[in-house]
C-alpha cells in the first residue's frame, strides 16, 4: 500500500494533545441588561403584534375588535347597532361573554328565555325590569334586574339589542323589529314596576 | 457545574416550553375548529371535497406540487367603499350630506345617489373615514355601510379576493400550504381558471398555453395511444410542436383528471370572519357546485 | 479559573479510540455518501428550475420530489449521522471514556441508514407526507427512532459513564440535541403524520419541528462542534464557560419558536411569537460569538491547519444564518422574503455553511486520529475545503439575493408573475447551480476520501488479525504493533 509510510500511530499523538479546559467568570452584567431589555422590547412588540393571541385575528387586523369593528354591513345593521347599546347598559352584569356573574346575574348565553320563539318576555324584562326568584336553565337566581324602558329611549335602539342578545354567543333565535319593540312599549307604558317570574311565564312568548 | 440531573431538568423544562406554545397551545385553539355557517350562500363552510377531487389532492401531494406553489394568500390592509344603502324621508338632508361626505361630487350627482340608493358615495376610505361619516349620517334618516375591501399585492394579482385564514384548510389532508412562489398561488386557482381543458393542456405541456412558463410537463400523467376506431373525446387538442405522430392521442389518465379536479376545488369565494369582504358572486359556477356539497 | 485538563495514559487513551473507530467510520462514510446522493438531487432540482424539459418523463425525479429527496438526504442521511459520529467522538474525547456497546451502534446505524434508505426512496416514488422535513413515509418514523434509541442510547449511556466528571461547554450543548431530538421525531411524525392533526395546526407543528431540528438539535451539535474544535486546534482554553451557559439557556428556551415566519396565514400570535424568539436566538450567537472571538482572539489561521478553516467557516455561517433569520422575521422584512427562495437561501446556509462545514472540519480531523491512518492525499482535502466553501457560498449568495429579488417582484403586483420568476431570478437560479455543482464535486471527492480510509482502516485490521476484536475493541497485538511503525517512520 502506498499510504503505508504515511501511517503515524495516535499513541504519541494524544499523549501532546490536550483537551481544551474552560475559563469561568461571571456573565457580564451588560448581558442581562441587555436581556432584560429585550424581554421588554419583546413583551412590546407581542402587544402590538400579537393581535391579543387571539385565534380569529390574522394579517393586517390588530385585534378581535378591529376584526368585528369592520365587519361589512350597513350602519343600522341591528347587530352591529345592539352591540353598541348592549356594551353600555348590559354588559356590566351580563358580561361580554353574555355568561353573567356566578350567583349574582344569569347567563344571556343558551339561556331558555333567550332562545324562545318570540321577544315578548324579553323586551318587557328590558323595559320594566325583573325581581323575585328566577329560574333560568334549570338552576335559580334571586335578584332584581331594574327596567331599562327610559334609558334604551328608541324602539330601533331596544329591538336591536334584543336581536343582538338572541344572536350572539351561540343563540339563534329571531330577530326582533322595532314595530315589536314599539308595540310592547306601549302596552307597558302604565305599568311602572317590575316584572315578576310566574307573571311572565303567563304571557305567550311571541308579541301580539 | 457537572449536574447532569440538573442538566437533564432544564432541557426537559424547556422542551416542554416549546412544546406547549407551539403544540398544545394550537391544537387548544384551533384544533376544535368546526364549519360555520355562511348566511350570504346559506351553506356551512369550508365542505369537504368530494369525488375524484380527493384523489386529486393526493396526486398533488405525491407529485410535490407543494415545493413551487403555495395556497396561501396574503393580505396587507384593507380600505372601505361607503354606499349609501337607503335614502330615508329627508332626501334634502342627506343629499347634503353625502356632498359634505364626498366634497367631489356636483349637486346633480349628490342627487343622483340618493335617488338611485344603494350606490357609492366613496371609494376606498380609510376606517377613520368611515367612522365620521357614520357619525354624519346619525339620525339623518339616511342609512350607510361600509364595505370592507381587501387590499395586498397578492390581491391586486388577482390570487384570490381575501386573504386565507386557517378555517379554509380545515378539511385539507395533508396541509399543503407550501412556502415557495416558484409558481403562482394556487389558493383560488379554480375561480381564476376554471376551464378544466386549459388546466389539462396546461399538465401535459405548460408551454402549450403559457408560452414562458418554467413549469416541468407532466406528461406520465397522460396515455398517448394510437386512435382506435375513432378518435377519443378525451383526448387532448394538440396542435403544432406538442401534437403526438400521425394516427396517435393523447388521453388523461385518471390521475390527470382528479388533479384537475381538485385545481378546481381550490376557490375563495365568500368571506369569513376572520376575512371580510365584500361578497359579490352570486353563486359559485354550477360545475364546482356539485363537489363542494356542504357537509351537513 | 478553572481548567480542566486530560490525565489519561496514552495507553489508555489507544484502547479508547479502538472502542469506537469502526462505528464512527461506518457513521461518518455513510453521511458524506448521503451528502454526494442529496447535492445529486439538488444539481438536478437545480437544472430543472432553468431547464424545465430535464428529465420531465420520469416522475421519480420531478423538481417537486428532488427538492424533498435532497432536503431529506442531507437532513437525516448528511447531518444527522455526521453529527451522531462527531458527538460520539467529542464524548469519549471529554469524557475518556470507552464507547459502550459499540455493536449496538453498528445496528443502529446500520438500521438509521436504512431508515433514511427508504424514506428517500418513498418521497420519489410519490409517497412523501408533504410536511417539510418529515416528507418521509410514515412507516420510516418507527425504524429511524427505534435506530436513534440505539445510536442516542449509546450516547447517552457513554455519557453517563465518562471518567472526568466535569463537564465542558460541548457536552452541555450534545445532551440537549441528545434529548431533545427524539421528542421533536415522536411528536412531529405522530402528529402530523401517522395520525394529523386537523386542518392548519399542521403547519404550526411543522415548524415547530422545523425549528427544533435545525436551531437545538443540529445547531446544538455544530455549536457544540465549534466550542471544542476551535479552542483545541489553537491550544487555547475557552474564554468563559458562563457565556456558553448563558448563550445554551437563551437558545434552548427560545429556539423551538423560530420557525414560522409572519406573513402566512396563520393567526397574528405565531409569526409575531416567532420573530420575536428569533431574536434572542440572534442575540445568544452574537454572545457566542464573542466567546469564541475572545478565545481565538490573535491565532493566526494557518497554525490550526486545514481543520480550523472548516470550523471558522461554519462558526461565521452558523451566526450569519442566526443573524438574518431574525432580520427576516421584521415584519416589513418578512413581507418581502415570505415565500421566495431567500427561505432556501437561508436553510442551505444553516445545513450546508453551518452544520456541514462544522462536521466536515470535524471528520477531516478526527478520522485519521482514531485510525492511526493520514489522509493519503492531503492535498485533495484543501480542494475539498475550497470546492465545498465556494459551493456553499456560491448557493447562498444565490438564494438570499435572489430571494430578495424575487420578493420585490412578487411584491410590486405591476410586474407580471411569468417575468418575476424568469429574468428577475433566473441569473440566481444559474448561479445556484453552479454552487450545487461544486458542492457535488466536494461530496464525490470527500466520499472518494472516507471511503478510501475506511477500506485502508479495514485492510490494516484484516492484516493485524485484529479483526474478530476490532468491534468490540483492539486486541493487544495491534496496540504493540504501532509504536513499530511509528519508529519505521521516523
Amino acid at each position: 500500500m502506498s499510504a503505508k509510510p504515511k501511517k503515524t500511530v495516535h499513541k504519541k499523538k494524544h499523549a501532546d494533545e490536550r483537551e481544551p479546559g474552560v475559563h469561568q467568570e461571571p456573565v457580564p452584567v451588560l448581558l442581562f441588561v441587555i436581556l432584560l431589555l429585550l424581554a421588554f422590547w419583546g413583551m412590546m412588540y407581542l402587544h402590538t403584534n400579537a393581535g391579543g393571541f387571539n385565534r380569529y385575528v390574522y394579517g393586517p387586523f390588530e385585534s378581535y375588535a378591529m376584526v368585528s369593528d369592520v365587519q361589512p354591513g350597513s350602519s343600522d345593521d341591528p347587530m352591529k347597532r345592539g352591540a353598541d347599546v348592549y356594551k353600555s347598559i348590559c354588559l356590566p352584569c351580563h358580561q361580554s361573554s353574555g355568561l353573567g356573574a356566578p350567583g349574582q346575574f344569569p347567563p344571556l348565553a343558551g339561556s331558555d328565555w333567550v332562545n324562545v320563539e318570540g321577544p315578548n318576555r324579553m323586551l318587557r324584562i328590558v323595559i320594566n325590569g325583573l325581581s323575585g326568584p328566577v329560574e333560568v336553565n334549570g338552576q335559580s337566581w334571586s335578584g332584581a334586574m331594574p327596567g331599562f324602558g327610559d334609558l334604551i329611549a328608541s324602539d330601533e335602539d331596544l329591538a336591536a339589542v334584543i336581536t343582538y342578545v338572541r344572536n350572539s354567543w351561540g343563540n339563534e333565535a329571531s330577530v326582533c323589529t322595532p314595530e315589536e319593540a314599539a308595540l310592547v312599549r306601549s302596552e307597558s307604558a302604565d305599568r311602572g314596576r317590575p316584572w315578576s317570574s310566574p307573571e311572565l311565564l303567563n304571557l305567550s312568548v311571541e308579541v301580539q | 457545574m457537572n449536574q447532569g440531573p440538573l442538566l437533564f431538568l432544564s432541557v426537559l423544562c424547556a422542551m416542554a416550553a416549546s412544546w406547549m406554545g407551539f403544540v398544545l397551545m394550537p391544537q387548544v385553539q384551533l384544533g376544535n375548529q368546526s364549519t360555520r355557517l355562511v348566511k350570504e350562500i346559506g351553506r356551512h363552510y369550508p365542505a369537504e371535497r368530494g369525488g375524484i377531487a380527493v384523489k386529486g389532492h393526493d396526486v398533488y401531494r405525491a407529485a410535490g406540487c407543494v415545493s413551487c406553489h403555495t395556497q396561501q394568500v396574503r393580505q396587507s390592509g384593507f380600505i372601505f367603499d361607503i354606499v349609501l344603502t337607503d335614502a330615508g324621508d329627508f332626501t334634502d338632508l342627506v343629499t347634503s350630506l353625502v356632498q359634505q361626505a364626498n366634497g367631489d361630487l356636483s349637486d346633480q350627482q349628490a342627487a343622483d345617489i340618493v335617488a338611485n340608493a344603494p350606490k357609492t358615495i366613496l371609494e376606498g376610505v380609510s376606517k377613520q373615514t368611515v367612522d365620521s361619516i357614520a357619525f354624519l349620517f346619525k339620525d339623518s334618516g339616511g342609512k350607510v355601510a361600509a364595505n370592507i375591501r381587501p387590499t395586498g399585492p397578492d390581491i391586486d394579482r388577482g390570487w384570490g379576493p381575501r386573504q386565507t385564514v386557517g378555517l379554509d384548510y380545515l378539511f385539507d389532508e395533508p396541509v399543503l400550504m407550501g412556502s415557495q412562489r416558484i409558481g403562482p398561488d394556487l389558493a383560488d386557482v379554480g375561480s381564476r381558471l376554471a376551464d378544466r381543458n386549459w388546466h389539462l393542456l396546461h399538465l401535459y405541456h405548460p408551454r402549450t398555453v403559457v408560452e414562458k412558463s418554467i413549469m416541468p410537463a407532466y406528461p406520465y400523467l397522460f396515455e398517448t395511444r394510437e386512435i382506435g376506431d375513432s378518435p377519443s373525446p378525451d383526448a387532448l387538442a394538440l396542435k403544432g410542436e406538442f401534437a403526438p405522430e400521425e394516427g396517435m392521442e393523447v388521453i388523461p389518465t385518471p390521475e390527470a383528471n382528479a388533479l384537475v379536479e381538485y385545481l378546481l376545488s381550490l376557490r375563495i369565494f365568500h368571506p369569513v370572519f376572520e376575512a371580510p369582504y365584500i361578497f359579490t358572486q352570486a353563486e359559485p359556477s354550477e360545475n364546482i357546485d356539485s363537489e363542494m356539497e356542504p357537509a351537513e | 479559573m478553572d481548567v480542566t485538563q486530560s490525565s489519561k495514559s496514552p495507553s489508555d487513551w489507544t484502547e479508547i479510540d479502538s472502542s469506537y473507530r469502526f462505528p464512527t467510520l461506518f457513521l461518518a462514510s455513510k453521511a458524506v455518501a448521503w451528502l454526494l446522493l442529496g447535492s445529486i438531487f439538488s444539481l438536478i432540482a437545480s437544472i430543472k428550475m432553468h431547464s424545465p424539459s430535464f428529465l420531465a418523463s420520469c416522475p421519480w425525479v420531478t423538481y417537486g420530489v428532488m427538492i424533498p429527496a435532497a432536503l431529506n438526504a442531507v437532513v437525516y442521511g448528511f447531518a444527522l449521522q455526521g453529527a451522531f459520529a462527531a458527538l460520539l467522538w467529542i464524548t469519549m474525547r471529554l469524557g475518556q471514556v470507552k464507547l459502550v456497546g459499540p455493536g449496538y451502534l453498528f445496528i443502529g446505524s446500520a438500521l438509521w441508514n436504512i431508515g433514511v434508505l427508504l424514506g428517500v426512496i418513498g418521497i420519489m416514488a410519490g409517497h412523501g407526507s408533504g410536511h417539510t422535513y418529515l416528507e418521509m413515509p410514515g412507516f420510516v418514523s418507527p425504524i429511524l427512532f427505534a435506530a436513534y434509541t440505539l445510536i442516542g442510547g449509546i450516547a447517552l449511556v457513554t455519557f453517563h459513564k465518562r471518567q472526568v466528571r466535569e463537564l465542558y461547554p460541548s457536552q452541555w450543548f450534545i445532551f440537549a440535541a441528545l434529548y431533545w431530538f427524539p421528542w421533536i421525531l415522536t411528536a412531529g411524525s405522530y402528529l402530523l403524520v401517522m395520525s394529523p392533526v386537523r386542518g392548519v395546526t399542521q403547519m404550526i407543528i411543522g415548524g415547530w419541528y422545523a425549528s427544533g431540528l435545525n436551531v437545538i438539535v443540529l445547531g446544538f451539535v455544530g455549536i457544540a462542534i465549534i466550542q471544542y474544535m476551535l479552542p483545541k486546534l489553537t491550544k487555547r482554553d475557552l474564554h468563559n464557560g458562563y457565556l456558553s451557559l448563558f448563550s445554551f439557556w437563551i437558545i434552548m428556551l427560545f429556539g423551538g419558536f423560530t420557525g414560522l415566519l409572519p406573513g402566512q396565514s396563520l393567526p397574528s400570535w405565531v409569526g409575531s411569537l416567532s420573530a420575536v424568539c428569533s431574536v434572542f436566538v440572534a442575540f445568544a450567537w452574537l454572545v457566542l460569538a464573542y466567546n469564541i472571538y475572545r478565545t481565538i482572539g490573535g491565532v493566526s489561521g494557518k497554525s490550526g491547519g486545514l481543520s480550523y478553516k472548516f470550523i471558522y467557516f461554519s462558526a461565521a455561517a452558523g451566526l450569519l444564518s442566526a443573524v438574518l433569520t431574525a432580520w427576516a422575521s421584521r415584519a416589513s422584512v418578512a413581507d418581502v422574503i415570505q415565500f421566495t427562495l431567500f427561505l432556501p437561501g437561508l436553510k442551505w446556509l444553516h445545513l450546508y455553511g453551518f452544520v456541514g462545514m462544522g462536521l466536515l472540519g470535524c471528520i477531516h480531523y478526527f478520522l485519521p486520529k482514531i485510525t492511526g491512518i493520514e489522509w493519503s492525499r492531503p492535498a485533495q482535502w484543501t480542494a475539498i475545503f475550497w470546492t465545498y466553501a465556494i459551493g456553499t457560498s456560491l448557493v447562498g449568495i444565490a438564494f438570499l439575493v435572489g430571494g430578495w429579488k424575487h420578493g420585490k417582484g412578487l411584491i410590486d403586483p405591476e410586474t407580471p408573475f411569468m417575468d418575476v420568476v424568469r429574468e428577475g431570478i433566473a441569473p440566481f437560479v444559474r448561479m445556484s447551480t453552479v454552487g450545487e455543482l461544486l458542492v457535488f464535486v466536494a461530496a464525490a471527492l470527500l466520499c472518494w476520501n472516507v471511503t478510501t480510509l475506511f477500506c485502508r482502516t479495514y485492510c490494516s485490521c484484516l492484516c493485524l488479525g485484529g479483526l474478530s476484536q476490532n468491534k468490540a475493541g483492539t486486541s493487544s497485538e495491534t496496540k504493540k504493533s504501532q509504536p513499530k511503525k511509528s519508529s519505521k517512520n521516523k
